[in-house]
Order: structure tokens, then sequence, then C-alpha cells
């Protein structure tokens, strides 16, 4: 009896050992495998939509980058001083290697960059035709060359991440290159974007080859190298037509949330969805997906006009970038926010800090916080989950890039000089399409300019007409501007060190980890 | 500042010695030979007990009680009487001043040589060889405890249990044995239940004894899910004999136990003009008072219990109820709890175990990761909220704060917020025991278990949160299901010589966890809650996981004494685990100890000096496997997508074909020593632990677009020192124990990957940034980094420049440690360490005829807190309402201070100004007793009876001067690493119990 059962339980341990001896492999149910994904073109365009998605995250398009961007021009600076210190140092030319701005948007923009690799690596393994192939991963080279392309202006020399890291050694190990290879990367992508991209994407949120095109152009400009960035400018402008590229008939329009569909002016936008759940913390993504800031940050405190509360008083602009604005441009009026409703009365810019005492007694910034609340779109609180679209480049910037890239190869010619005069035509007229009752201002620029007015014409038709856009900065950087505009004589005093201060400091951790990467000068 | 601390240290001191004068044993007098007189009785009813042999210690000399139990006995002072009589324990009285003795014989529960349990088995206590301690089921259930867990804290030297919140009724216990051996992967120990691994604990009156493995040796049977230490429980099981009901049931009232000072609604009005032109809102509220409420527990628990030769049983009811001091938190308890033992045949032995339990916790919401615009918690809002605004606004609404960011008040939350989450265990263990030979034993087991829990939220519009989503509501389902099964064979072999004990075994166990959880928002309207999603217009993405994992071993353990003298344990598993990477599934653990009983030998037995002398020392390996299934795999993660309706991916993990277990070596040497007869009882132990491979969440170079992953680097030391000293002070009619019980742990990053780690902990709307903590070679886990406050600015100083930093007169003045003549983020260093120098805790246990008191007290010291609380009420920024330091702020007028002036535009920041010293000592319990005499009750048919008073948390020393010292900030998601640190904590609470037991 006894002897049996010794039997019987040996048997059926031995039984259950053999069992789970095949049982330790893992049989994930519900784990992507990069390596089983991809069989289909349109399988790559998940890898693709990952990167548009974090393009919106709050530590990048969302808030950190635009944020960073308007901070160290010179069009606006901080308003209530107790914000995060961060902020101010990126105001202040002070910026210490471990800044809390580019800590979030590093990160977050080789994210992207790693997403959308994914998909040029996977590229080479699917089947399917190479035409459709490449019309995906197009988009993904377009994405990889405006995330560079921002880097390499906010930090210069870069470790350059052209190819899909499976392996961290891979990262660790990996040099840094020149800003000349970098530039080279991002126009070789751009150049393969415009060959594949369609003439017009199924939405401005994408890239078409008008996008491509207008960004080498942009590239072009920055690195001076003018023939080609006027090439590029009227390639897209002689094909306005096939793209369907033109100016907005009102220029207010453009900022106007409420308006279904971009705008045929936008050659590319980050476009958020408002109150789309995005900020919900179990949401996709996490809390902050495709959570656009930028109203709160620019809104006055306490205000009391919109359904959805006040803004945060955080980014200002600088006073004189209003008082030297001519009032009779209808764009100030739609840049400028200068009034705001408290205990239910209407109240100027100058009693804001009756308000809120970390309000600051200036116009503040109107394109984003009173865009959204006028428009009365879903929002979230304080403006925090908008339906915004943020332009990033606009019909009116491939214009002014003919119009500067002409000027530098062939002087102020008439053809330039249509450039800007189209772009202030525009800017004269209001509201309607009624040309009658179109403003005077501003007047068409006079002929017989020299070559140096018209550029400075130029660079000042930039600044007003893409004023807090996000670009002011870079242009600044990409003509050394830098001791002038944060002068005596500028329109926002700091202390700049042009043997520093522009460039930005790279992720210190980064540098800390990669042995073949060095901080930048200063930092 | 530094010398306060100093002095408060010497205080502690002061404390403690006085706690150890208390040890003191009884005076000694004469030595004239006298006539003893006395009754020996029983102690369970009273009766004279004949035949009973009181004999003196040492001597030949001895009588035997007569019928009636009485005895004479000729002894001296110093003499000791040992009485002893069969299935009774025996005792030893001193004779002292006394002529007339009387004592009680307790029954004796193990009628043979007592065992400790250990892995797989028990053994005598005198053949352990390891580092085990042992808690008694009294201690766990001396004061009303809402899991076992919490009932243990103190208990055990080298052992830390800490709440994830506070005394939020329902909240989870983290629990470190030796230090947290990990920084990403779990440190909390291995549960055994009845043998079943990983099982839930029951209530604490349902445990018969805790066992806590913290060496090597004892923890190396578990191989891969040993080195965080394991706790075994013995439930409590049926004996032969006739049925004995027992129904134990208490009542407490608590309540919060401080209050912090804040400023009264006229001195806010006042304050804020500092910053602006402010209108006293008229009202006057004490938020604190508004929100803290008298709560209370009740907890019943009814056992039947008893058997005859051959089946045993044990069945019992428990519930146990809570309302939290803050309205509308609280947690209830049912649990059924069954064992059965039955005898098959002479050679078989079978039984089952089933455990039942639904717990329901409702939440409110504290200990907020972000306390910014419309994200407050309830204690937070309690401390920043306008005094001088009301509950209501003129429109009946509820008000919301006009400074600082816009936050619900805290009577809305409380009252509108809903969170309920309900978890229901069901557990079997089922065994079969044959006894083949009377040196051979073969058992088999199969454990089920199942948690199955549910939690569900509900934002209205009527706080702010709800009010943005129109009303959002989100429920959450999760089942946790593990089935184990364990086959051992036990072979004993004893001689006079030669002792052994050898344990083989087999075990598999396979878990897996589902998981769902939907939300949605835009809710029609207030009365929905989570049962209605439907009601929401715009429903959030769902999501769902199943995860599993396996795990098999073989594992041997040999325990063999020789001569009673040298003991030696060899333990080995073999482990192989499905949630490691290909290369690395399996793994083997093993260890040694040997101890010597000294006491044995015969140059000590002509000393008799001791009772017990013991030395021990062990060595071993085990490991932590302590991770989510799935992270050696190469993965992409959906992320939400910018065009509806479509899907997209980013990069979620790389593969990393190596990863596997962290691995503890541990050295372990003990003593433990008993005198007087054994009635002091001395253990110590100093041990050193290294885990190496830590399963670290490395961060990477960003540069590879991902910002981390999961690798086998790092390593962390543990090594510190335990003492528990137990002594019988008096004896006799007159009865004091005293158990004490000192743990000092250090804990230690010895190497990183990358030598440095930030990471932040604190609440997000504070923007202090993700580097005010930081890991690094050489430190303890979770040291705090930031400035040196320097006290205020005074005009005439030299101002130091930085940006964001004040340069003017009554402005933060903080130090420029670089001495570059400027304030940045490189100005910053080491400015706390969150972890005790060491902690104690001193039980004593009185009993006079039949009365019992005990005190029970609890301390420890040297570990550092920052309190983000205080960082919001005191950096007058005007952003809340302050504590009444803003009543000296500096001003003009009044200079000689260290509160900074007015400033609306100085953020909060990371400096030693808010790391606080939270020693402490606490008296945790004290509890008076009174049993009624069996006499007394006989005629109303009662086995026993038993009626007490009690208080909890009644004193508490310290200088931390936030709520409570004993609170946590982010300990519920990364328990190792984001230590010390209060935000909105739910404090531990005073109570009052009342309570009575009743045997039928």
């Amino acid at each position: 009896m006894k002897n049996k059962f010794i039997y019987i339980i040996l048997l059926s341990l031995g039984v259950m050992m053999n069992y789970s001896c095949d049982n330790l492999e893992e049989k994930p149910v519900g784990v992507l495998s990069p390596g089983e994904l991809f069989n289909t073109p349109s399988d790559l365009m998940l890898s693709v939509n990952g990167g548009y998605s974090l393009l919106g995250h709050e530590a990048f398009w969302g808030r950190k980058l635009p944020l960073t961007l308007l901070l160290r021009g010179d069009m606006a600076t901080i308003g209530d001083m107790g914000t995060s210190s961060r902020r101010i140092e990126v105001d202040q030319m002070s910026m210490s290697a471990n800044n809390g701005m580019v800590s979030a948007f590093w990160p977050k923009g080789h994210e992207i960059i790693g997403a959308v690799n994914v998909a040029i690596e996977g590229a080479k393994i699917v089947n399917g035709d190479e035409e459709k192939v490449n019309e995906v991963v197009a988009e993904a080279y377009f994405l990889r060359a405006f995330i560079y392309y921002n880097f390499v202006r906010l930090f210069g020399a870069l470790p350059y991440v052209d190819e899909g890291i499976t392996n961290p050694d891979d990262a660790y190990n990996m040099q840094e290159v020149p800003e000349e290879v970098v530039y080279a990367g991002i126009i070789e992508d751009l150049e393969f974007a415009k060959q594949w991209l369609p003439d017009q994407p199924s939405m401005r949120s994408r890239p078409g080859k008008g996008t491509a095109a207008g960004f080498l152009a942009s590239v072009y400009l920055t690195v001076g190298e003018y023939e080609k960035a006027y090439q590029e400018a009227k390639y897209v402008i002689d094909n306005s037509g096939t793209f369907n590229y033109n100016l907005e008939g009102d220029f207010a329009a453009l900022f106007d949330p409420s308006i279904a569909g971009a705008s045929n002016e936008v050659l590319f936008e980050i476009d958020s969805k408002g109150g789309d759940g995005a900020g919900v913390p179990s949401s996709l993504g996490g809390g902050n997906a495709a959570t656009d800031f930028m109203a709160p940050v620019t809104g006055p405190r306490k205000d009391e006009r919109f359904s959805f509360n006040d803004g945060w008083s955080v980014a200002v602009p600088s006073l004189k970038v209003f008082e030297t604005w001519d009032e009779k441009d209808y764009r100030r009026s739609v840049s400028f926010d200068t009034t705001i409703m408290f205990k239910g009365e209407m109240i100027p810019f100058t009693d804001f800090p009756t308000a809120d005492t970390r309000n600051v007694a200036r116009p503040y910034i109107a394109k984003y916080f009173r865009a959204s609340g006028e428009a009365g779109t879903p929002a979230g609180r304080n403006g925090r989950d908008s339906e915004i679209d943020y332009p990033v480049m606009r019909y009116a910037e491939v214009l002014l890039i003919a119009a500067e890239a002409l000027n530098e190869t062939s002087g102020p010619t008439a053809e330039a000089q249509g450039y800007i005069n189209t772009v202030r035509e525009r800017a004269r007229r209001e509201l309607d399409t009624d040309g009658s009752n179109d403003s005077a201002y501003p007047v068409n620029i006079s002929g017989g300019l020299s070559q140096d007015d018209f550029r400075t014409a130029v660079l000042e038709e930039r600044r007003l007409e893409l004023a807090f856009e996000f670009g002011r900065w870079y242009d600044i950087k990409r003509l050394q501007l830098g001791p002038e505009a944060f002068g005596a004589n500028g329109l926002e005093q700091q202390a700049f060190d042009p043997s520093k201060d522009y460039l930005m400091p790279k992720y210190q951790q980064d540098v800390d980890r990669m042995p073949n990467i060095s901080q930048n000068q200063g930092y | 500042m530094r010398l306060k601390n100093r002095l408060s240290k010497v205080r502690y001191l002061a404390y403690a010695i006085f706690f150890f004068l208390c040890l003191n044993a009884q005076a000694q007098t004469s030595s004239e030979v006298k006539f003893i007189t006395g009754t020996i009785t029983a102690e369970d009813d009273k009766m004279g007990l004949p035949g009973v042999s009181v004999a003196i210690e040492g001597t030949t000399n001895g009588v035997i009680t007569k019928m009636d139990g009485s005895f004479t006995i000729e002894a001296k002072a110093e003499d000791i009487l040992l009485i002893s009589f069969i299935g009774y324990e025996s005792q030893r009285v001193t004779v002292g001043s006394r002529t007339v003795i009387n004592v009680a014989l307790p029954t004796h529960t193990e009628s043979l040589e007592e065992v400790v349990v250990v892995g797989y088995g028990a053994v005598r206590k005198s053949d352990v060889s390891g580092s085990v301690a042992s808690v008694k089921s009294e201690d766990l259930a001396a004061y009303p405890v809402s899991s076992a867990v919490e009932g243990l804290q103190g208990r055990a030297a080298g052992v830390q249990i800490s709440s994830a919140n506070g005394g939020q009724p329902g909240a989870g216990f983290n629990i470190k044995v030796r230090g947290g051996t990990s920084i990403n992967a779990s440190s909390n120990p291995l549960i055994v239940v009845d043998g079943f691994v990983g099982g839930e604990m029951p209530p604490a009156e349902d445990i018969a004894s805790m066992e806590i493995l913290k060496d090597a040796s004892s923890t190396a049977i578990y191989g891969s899910r040993g080195a965080n230490g394991v706790i075994l429980i013995t439930t409590k099981n049926g004996t032969s004999g006739e049925v004995k009901v027992d129904v134990n049931t208490s009542y407490t009232t608590q309540q919060a136990s401080n209050k912090l000072d804040l400023l009264n609604g006229q001195q806010f009005a006042s304050y804020m003009n500092d910053f602006q032109d402010y209108d006293y809102q008229g009202s006057n509220t004490d938020w604190q008072d508004e929100i803290f409420k008298t709560g209370g527990i009740s907890n019943t628990q009814v056992s039947v219990s008893g058997g005859s030769e051959n089946v045993k049983y044990y069945i019992s009811g428990t519930y146990f109820d809570q309302k939290g001091i803050l309205e509308s938190s609280g947690f209830k308890r049912y649990s059924i709890n069954s064992n059965v033992n039955v005898n098959l045949s002479s050679w078989v032995k079978a039984g089952v175990s089933v455990y039942a339990r639904r717990g329901t916790t409702n939440g409110v919401n504290t200990q907020e990761t972000s306390g910014g615009s419309g994200n407050a918690g309830v204690i937070s809002s309690a401390f920043r909220f306008n005094p001088d605004l009301g509950i209501y606004d003129a429109n009946g609404n509820y008000t919301v704060s006009t400074v600082g960011d816009e936050i619900d008040n805290p009577v809305a939350m409380t009252k509108e917020y809903t969170r309920e989450k309900v978890t229901d265990r069901l557990q079997s263990n089922t065994y079969l025991d044959f006894k083949f030979a009377h040196w051979l034993n073969f058992k088999t087991t199969l454990g089920l278990g199942v948690t199955n829990s549910r939690e569900g939220e509900f934002w209205p519009t009527t706080l702010i949160k709800g009010e943005n989503a129109n009303g959002l509501a989100g429920i959450q389902n999760r089942k946790n299901s593990s089935v184990l099964t364990e086959n051992y064979f036990t072979i004993k072999k004893e001689t006079d010589k030669h002792r052994l004990n050898w344990v083989n075994g087999f075990s598999y166990q396979k878990e897996s966890e589902e998981f769902s959880s939907v939300s949605s928002q835009n809710m029609i309207s207030n009365s929905g809650s989570f049962w209605a999603l439907q009601q929401g217009g715009t429903p959030n993405t769902p999501s769902s996981a199943l995860t599993e994992s396996s795990i098999m071993s073989f594992y041997s353990r040999a325990n063999y004494t020789l001569n009673n003298k040298y003991i030696f344990t060899v333990t080995a598993r073999y482990d192989g685990a499905s949630n490691f990477a290909e290369n690395q599934k399996w793994a083997f653990f093993p260890s040694a100890a040997v101890a010597w009983d000294i006491n044995q030998e015969a140059f000590m037995q002509n000393l008799d000096k001791f009772s017990e002398f013991k030395l021990r020392a062990s060595y071993g390996i085990s490991g932590n496997q302590a991770i989510d299934p799935y992270q050696s795999l190469a993965r992409l993660d959906p992320t939400y997508s910018i065009d509806p309706g479509q899907n997209a991916l980013k990069i979620g993990n790389f593969a990393s074909p190596d990863l596997t277990w962290e691995t503890t070596s541990q050295v372990d040497i003990g003593v433990d020593v008993g005198i007087v007869n054994g009635r002091v009882t001395l253990s110590a132990d100093y041990y050193d632990k290294n885990t190496e491979d830590l399963l670290f969440f490395r961060q990477l170079p960003t540069v590879a677009g991902l910002k981390g992953q999961l690798q086998n680097v790092g390593s962390v030391n543990n090594s510190g020192f335990e003492i528990m000293l137990r002594t019988n002070n008096l004896v006799g009619e007159f009865e004091w124990d005293t158990e004490f019980v000192f743990s000092r742990n250090r804990n230690q990053v010895t190497s990183l990957p990358d030598s440095t780690e930030f990471y932040g902990n604190s609440p997000a709307h504070m923007l202090l940034g993700d580097d005010t903590q930081l890991l690094v070679e050489g430190q303890p886990v979770g040291v705090f980094y930031g400035y040196r406050y320097l006290g205020v600015y005074q005009e005439g100083d030299n101002f130091i420049e930085g940006s964001g930093f004040e340069n003017e007169a009554g402005g933060e003045r903080f130090a420029d440690l670089n001495g570059d003549g400027e304030l940045n983020a490189d100005d910053r260093e080491i400015i706390g360490d969150p972890n005790p120098d060491f902690t104690w805790s001193l039980n004593n246990s009185f009993r006079y005829k039949n009365f019992d008191l005990n005190l029970y007290i609890q301390g420890a010291h040297g570990q550092d807190m920052v309190s983000y609380t205080h960082m919001e009420l005191e950096t007058m920024s005007g952003k809340g309402n302050s504590t009444t330091a803003a009543l000296n702020r500096w001003t003009p007028e009044n200079r000689n201070t260290d509160i900074p002036r007015a400033n609306t535009a100085r953020p909060y920041r990371m400096s030693d100004r808010f790391i606080y010293d939270a020693s402490f000592i606490r008296l945790k319990n004290v509890a008076l007793g009174y049993t009624f005499p069996k006499t007394a009750i006989k005629k109303i048919k009662l086995r026993s009876l038993r009626v007490y008073a009690s208080a909890q948390n009644l004193l508490t020393f310290t200088d931390y001067p936030g709520l409570d010292p004993e609170v946590g900030y982010g300990s519920g998601s990364n328990s190792n690493r984001n230590l010390g640190a209060d935000y909105g904590s739910y404090p531990n609470v005073k109570g009052y119990t009342f309570g009575i037991n009743i045997g039928l």
C-alpha cells in the first residue's frame, strides 16, 4: 500500500516537472514586438504617427520648446517672477547646465527621433511597393529633419542618430558630429521628403512636398546658402497652386481655433485637439500627451472674460515691442491683448497688477490665450487643452525667405520687394475682403533701399508678421544679433554673452553618460 | 538649529536610559532558612492541583502537593522554587521575603520542546542556526489593526514597517527586513501563509505566530524570492477537546493628534496685504477643524475551535470597520478563516484551510502628486485655503480659493469626491501528509489564491477637476490569480549524538494578472458616478492587460546537530523563473550556517550561570525577482494619436537578453544568551548584506530614444545589528516582563552604472524639478539634495547674484557653496538623509492578580524629513495661507528673524530650511485589562472573561513640526527611494479602545 503510494507520487512529480519545464518561456499577450510588427507600409505609419503624437507632448511643442524659444528671444520675457527658475534662466541668459527646459525637450525630441527611426528601419524589412514605402517613410524623414533642425540651432554640434538604436551600448558610444554634418543630414532627409511626399497632404499637421521645400529654404537661409534658399522658396511660390498655398485673407483668422481645417497659408502646423482627454492621466501616452499649455502660460491672471478661467502670466511681451509697433498696424491688435475683465469690469493693461500681483502692467500675448477664449472652442481649464493650431511654417514666411535670400544674392530687386509687399498688403486687409476699407498701414516698401536697409526691413517684417510664433530667437541666433537685441537699445535688456549664449547647454545627464559628447562652452 | 538637534538627541537618550533603568531586577535580601507554605492551582480553572512537584532548584530537596494543591517546604530567601507538573508549564519562583507562595500553573500548549517554524517545516528552537524572529499572536493583535502587518510594527528587530499613507484607513504598508535591498525592484519580504508562498496574511486575530526569517541561511530555501527576508505566518488551529467559542470585540474612537498653527482669517487678510490690496472676506474658518472629525474602529472576531483525536478544526470570522478622521474615508473588512486537519489513517494526514476576505476602502484625495489648479488634496487644501472664506458662498456654492492656484475647499473635497475600492480575496491551501516511516514524511500541497479588486472614482462638477471635464468617472478591475504546488520529503533521524532534519522538495507556481480600466468624462449629471460611464459623452482611451509568470524550483535543506552542541545547516534552491531573459532563466542559491551551543559544553554546565549560550554564523545567497513579467523583451508601446481613429507607437523597451535576478549575499553573526534561569534572554545579530546586479531602472542616454531600461547593474549594501532583550523582571504574584528591541541599519549605495542618478519626489505644482533627491555611490538611498539656507538678508549684506535668487533685505539667503560669487544649481549639496540611525521599541507587561497592564513604546532616531507642506506654507510668497511663522516674517520693523519677507516672486526651493529631524518616541499603546476570576464567571457559564481599555499613540515626543513624523509621500509607488517626505499626508491618529474578550 505505502509503496504504491510512493510510486504514484514520484510518477506524478515527474509528469508535473516535465510539464512545467516547457513553461518558463514567456508567451506575452498584447506586447508588440518590433521584430514581428512590420509587414506592410501601413504598419510603418504606426511609428510615424508615434512621432506626431510625441511632437505635441507638453515636454515638446505643447509647452517646453515654444516657451523656451519665446522667452529666449527679445520679444517676450518673464511676467510672474515667482515662476520656476528654469524659465527665468532661459529668459535671463543664465541657463545652468541642468536647466529644466532642456531636460524636458531634449529627451522628448530624441524620443521622437527614436520613434521615426523605428519606421525608417522598418522600411528596410517590409514587403511592399517601394513607392508606397517611400511615401510613408518620407514623413519619418521629415520629422527627423524637423527635430534636428531645431536642435542644431539650439545646441550646435550633436550626436546625430540616423539609424534605429536597439542596443543601449550604441547610444553610450555615440560620437558628436559638427553642425555642418547635422545640417547635411537634415538637408538629405528633407530632399528625400521633398521627393516622396504628396503635393497636398491629407492635413496640414502632416508635411507635403511644399513643406519639405519650405523647410529646405529655411535651412539654407540659416546656413547662408542664399541661392539655394531662394530656389527652394521660389519652388514653393511657383507651385503654390499645386500645393494649394496662399495667404489667409484675414490675419486674425490664422489664430482662430474655431475655424475648422487649417488655413491654406499653413505649410506645417502642430494641431492640438481641445478637450480630447489627452490630459487624463490614464490616457495613452500619459497625462501630458498632446496637451498644449501656451494659452495659459501667456494669459493674464484673474482675467474673467473666458469660461476656461485665467492664465498664469509666465511669458509676457517686452513692453518696448508694443510701444515701438505702429498702432495703425492691424497685426498689432491681433498680437496683443490690452484689456482684461476683473471683478466684472474691463481694466486696461496698466491696471493688470491690481487684479493679481503676478501680472505685469503690459499688454499680453493674444495669439493663443485670447484667440482661444474668444473662439469658445473646447480648451480645458485655463485653456490648457485647446483647439489651437500652432503654425510652424506659413506661406508668409516663405515669401519673406524668398525676399531675404534674393536680396542677399541680387540686391533689393522688384521681385524681392514684391514678396514683402504681398505680406504687407494682407496686413492692411481688415476683417473682410473688401479692399476699399483696408487700412493704409503698413505701406508698401519704398523702392531705392540699399541692400542693408532692405535686409533690415525684411527682418523687421519677419519679427512683426511672425510675432510670438517662436521663430524670433532663431533669427537672432542666425544673424548673430544678440548684443544688439539685448543691449541698451534692444527690445529687452539682458546680459548677453556672445561667446556662450547663442547655444543652450546640451542635456547634462546625456553629456555625463556619453563619453564622446562635450558640453557647450560656458556651461 | 544644529545645537537644538543635538539637544533633542540628548533628550531622547535620557528617555532611553530611563526606560533601561526600569529593567532593574528586584532587590535580594537575607539568607535564613524559613518555612514556606502555599497552594498550586491550575491557571485555567483555579482549582488546586495535587501531585505537583515543588523543588528547590539545584538541590534534591522537594515536596509533592496535597489533594487541595497545598504544600509546605523549607527554603532560603535566595532559593528558587521549581514547580513542575505533567501537562503544565513549569515555573521558577524566587522565594525572596515571602512566606506564602501561591502559584497558578498555565497548561502546556506544546507538549514537545519548543519548535520554531522555518521554511518547509519546523525545527527545535535549540537547533536553529539562523536568524529568526518570532512575534506572538497577542502582540500582533494588541490593539485594533487593519492588517497584521500594522501590528508587526516595532515588534521584531530589523523589521521596519511604514504606512504608504500615514493613518489613512486601509492604506498599504511597506515592510523592510534589514533595510532596502533594492532600488527599483520591491524590497518587501516574501509572505508565506501556512506554506502558501505569496499568500495573504489573515487578520492578526487569526494568526498563531509570525516568524521573520532574516539571514541568508534561513531565507535561502526561498531562493530567488528570499533576499528581502521572509515572513512565515502560522494561522490558528483547533486542538482536541471541548468546543471553544471565543468572542473578541472592541471599539475605538480616534481623533487627530495635533494641528498646525495657521493664520486665522484676520491675520491672513493682513498678511495678504503685503502682496496686494486684499479685502478681508469676513469669515474665520479653521479648515483643520472642519475636516478632522472623530473617527472610530469597531473590531470583532468570533472563533470556534475544537476537535477530536482525529479531526481538529478552527473557524473564525472577523469584522473590522474603521471610519477615518477625515469624513468619507474609511475601511471595512470582513473575513472568514477556517482550518481543518484530519488524520485519515495512522500514517496519512490531510488538511484544508480556506480564507475569504472582503475589504472596502473609501478614500479621500491626500498626498496628491500635484496640488496645482484644481488638484489639491483635502489635507493640503485645509492648510492652504483662505481661512477668511466660509464653506459656502452667498449662492450656496462651495467657495474656491482666491489666492494662488485655484483649489477646491477642503470640505467640498471630503463631501463631493468618491473613491471606493473593493477587494475580495479567496485563498485555499490543501495538503496531504504521508508518514512512510517514522523517519520519512512526504507532504504535498495545492494552493489557490485569487484577488479581485475594483476601484471606482468620480469627480462631479462641484469640484474644479470635475468641472473641467464636466464630470469625470472611471473604474478599474484587476484580478490576480496564483496556483502553487509544493512537494517535499522530510527525513528525520535522531539519536543521542546525532539529529538530522533533511528536507528535499520541488515546487511550481503560476501567477497571472488581468487588468482593465475605463473612464469617461462629460457626464450627463452628477448622480451617475462610476456606475454609469455610458452617461459620459466623451469616453477616454480604455486599457486592459494580461500578464503571466511562472516559477519552478528544487530545494533542499539539511539541519544536522552533533552532540546537542554543534549545529550545521546547509540549504540550496535552484529556481527557474519565466520573467527573466532567455539566457538567464535559472539560478542557484546556496547557504550554510553553523551554530555552537556553548552551554551544552561541560565547562559551562559547571559554571551554571547561563540557561542558554549559543553562537551562530551564516552565509548565503538569495535573490530578488520582484519585477513585472516581459521586462526583458523589446517592445513598442501605443501612444496617443493626433489623428483620431489611427494608432500610434513609440519605443517601449529594448531587448535585454541577459536580465536576471538581483543577488544578495549576506553574512550574519549572532549570539543567543540566557541568564538568571532564562529570565533574561538576549539575542543579538550583526549582519552585512550586499545586493549586486540590482534590477536597476537605468536612465539611458536619451539619444537612444528611450529614457531608461531595467538592467542588472549597481549594488547596495545594508549592514547593521539587532538586539532583542527579554526579561522577566518580576515573577510571582506581581509579574513584570520587558521586551526591548533595537535595530540599526546602515544603507549605502555601493555602485551605480553612471555614479549619480537624480530623481524627484515632490508635488509637481511646486516646480521643484526632478533633481531634489539623488542616488550616489557612498550615500544611502534617498538622500535629499538642495541649497543651504542661511536665513534672511539684511540691509548692507553682500547680496549674491543668481537668476531667480533674491538680492534685497528680507530675501532668502543661500550659501554660495562653490564660492564662485554666483548662485545657481551648482551650489547644491546633500542636505539630509531620510534613513534612521536606529529604531527601538520597549514593551512592558505587568500582571497583578487579575489585572494586566501593557506599555508599548516605539522610537526612531536620526532620520530627516522634508516637509513640502511647510515649504508651501512658509515660503511667504502669498500663494495661500501660512503657518503663524508669517507673523514673524521679516519686515523693516522686524529684522531679527529667519523668516523671509513677503515676496510674491519667490519660488519654492529645495533647501535645508524645510528639512527637519523627524526622530520620535511614541507611546504606541497602553492597555489595562482585568480578567474575571473563574469562580465568578462559572455561574454565568463562561470559560473566560477579560475586559480592557487601551489608548494608541497617546504621546509622541518629536521636534518634527508636521502633524506626524511617521508619514510618507510618494512611497506607495517607489518605496525604496521615495523616503522621508511629507505633503498633505494622512496623519496617524490618537485612539481610545474599550474591548472585551469572552470565552464560552
